[in-house]
């Protein structure tokens, strides 16, 4: 396995970015992560991107 | 032998320093010099009437006032070292692994006592500890001049000047503020941090778009694929500066004692780990 992992830079590289999506998965199953990007929230408007996404998929 | 071991690391960060000077220095340098001089020509501008308005505004504004009070309203004036900064330390990470394979200069520094994991270790060191250092100091220059300039045209068109030394220690303590903010973000964006430079250590050229491309198709083919958004989600809630901008100092230790913090140093070692065992690849 150590051999495989470490024969060239692509398959470290694989491997690497492997694990690391695997964590992500993960975690984001574990705390049903959602992006705070999608709200903008103030005192002049009020934007969500999660609404204009169920809009679109409504005409779609 | 600890002691050695400490010598070579600060020799490492001297390294890194005199390879990247025009990045640590040069950079915020150029910027203080421009705004300086933005700042002057702005104030020549005005009438003496409405300079001595403002100055006599501004110091009113900060007299007896408590420093820690008032220093977060600087922060603004601190936005463009901050940008700057930010983008000079992506630079930085891209080539702190490509450059000395660029050169072959990896090959000399490998035949001395030094480990891969120290190498990318005082990298990481560098952008959080050391270049903070330098962004501030030339931030710390800009302030000084600035306020001599006006303490002087202040005292010139006889303006109320005793704000002014609250002024001072107002900067004072942004100034530090500023210098754990830019520590405390680089901790926060760990996870970019280690996957540029696992991108700068595998990269034969380009190293940039690998890093992005990669990062892209990974996103494209979760959502394709899988119909899920775990990759965007995390790359979102990470790069969301309302998560990372710190405006007062009980912000900082809120930030570093987080989960998102902690969780955001397991996946930036990882990556950093990858990069280490990526410097055995320098063909």
């Amino acid at each position: 396995m150590k051999k495989i992992i470490f024969k060239n830079r692509f398959t470290l590289l694989t491997t690497t970015i492997l694990a690391y999506v695997l964590l992500l998965v993960i975690e984001g199953m574990v705390t049903s992560r959602e992006p705070a990007l999608l709200r903008f929230d103030n005192s002049l408007f009020e934007l969500n991107l999660e609404e204009l996404n169920e809009i679109s998929e409504r005409f779609l | 032998m600890n002691q050695f071991r400490v010598l070579q690391f600060f020799a490492l960060l001297r390294k890194e320093f005199w390879e990247n000077r025009n990045l640590m220095i040069g950079a915020p340098a150029v910027l203080a010099i421009v705004l300086f001089v933005v700042n002057f020509l702005v104030a020549s501008q005005l009438s003496d009437e409405q300079l001595s308005t403002v100055l006599g505004y501004v110091g009113e504004w900060f007299d007896v006032q408590n420093p820690f009070y008032t220093a977060p309203v600087l922060t603004l004036l601190s936005l463009p070292f901050v940008v700057v900064y930010f983008f000079c330390s992506v630079i930085y990470l891209l080539n702190a692994l490509y450059h000395d394979r660029k050169d072959m200069s990896i090959l000399f520094w490998q035949s001395m006592p030094i480990s891969n994991l120290q190498t990318v270790i005082s990298k990481i060191v560098t952008i959080v500890i050391v270049s903070p250092l330098f962004t501030v100091a030339a931030m710390a220059v800009l302030y000084s001049l600035s306020i001599f300039y006006l303490t002087v045209v202040g005292y010139g068109l006889g303006s109320q000047l005793s704000g002014f030394s609250y002024m001072l220690a107002a900067m004072a303590v942004n100034l530090s503020l500023i210098y754990f903010f830019l520590a405390t973000s680089v901790l926060w964006l760990l996870p970019l941090a280690g996957w540029l430079l696992l991108f700068s250590g595998f990269a034969r050229r380009a190293p940039m778009l690998w890093a992005i491309g990669v990062y892209f198709l990974l996103g494209f083919f979760e959502e394709f694929i899988f119909n899920t958004r775990f990759l965007s989600n995390w790359a979102q809630t990470r790069f969301d500066p309302d998560n990372f901008i710190i405006v007062d100092f009980s912000g900082i230790f809120d930030r570093l004692l987080s989960y998102d913090m902690f969780i955001g140093w397991v996946v930036g070692a990882l990556l950093i780990t990858g990069s280490v065992y990526m410097r055995r690849h320098a063909e």
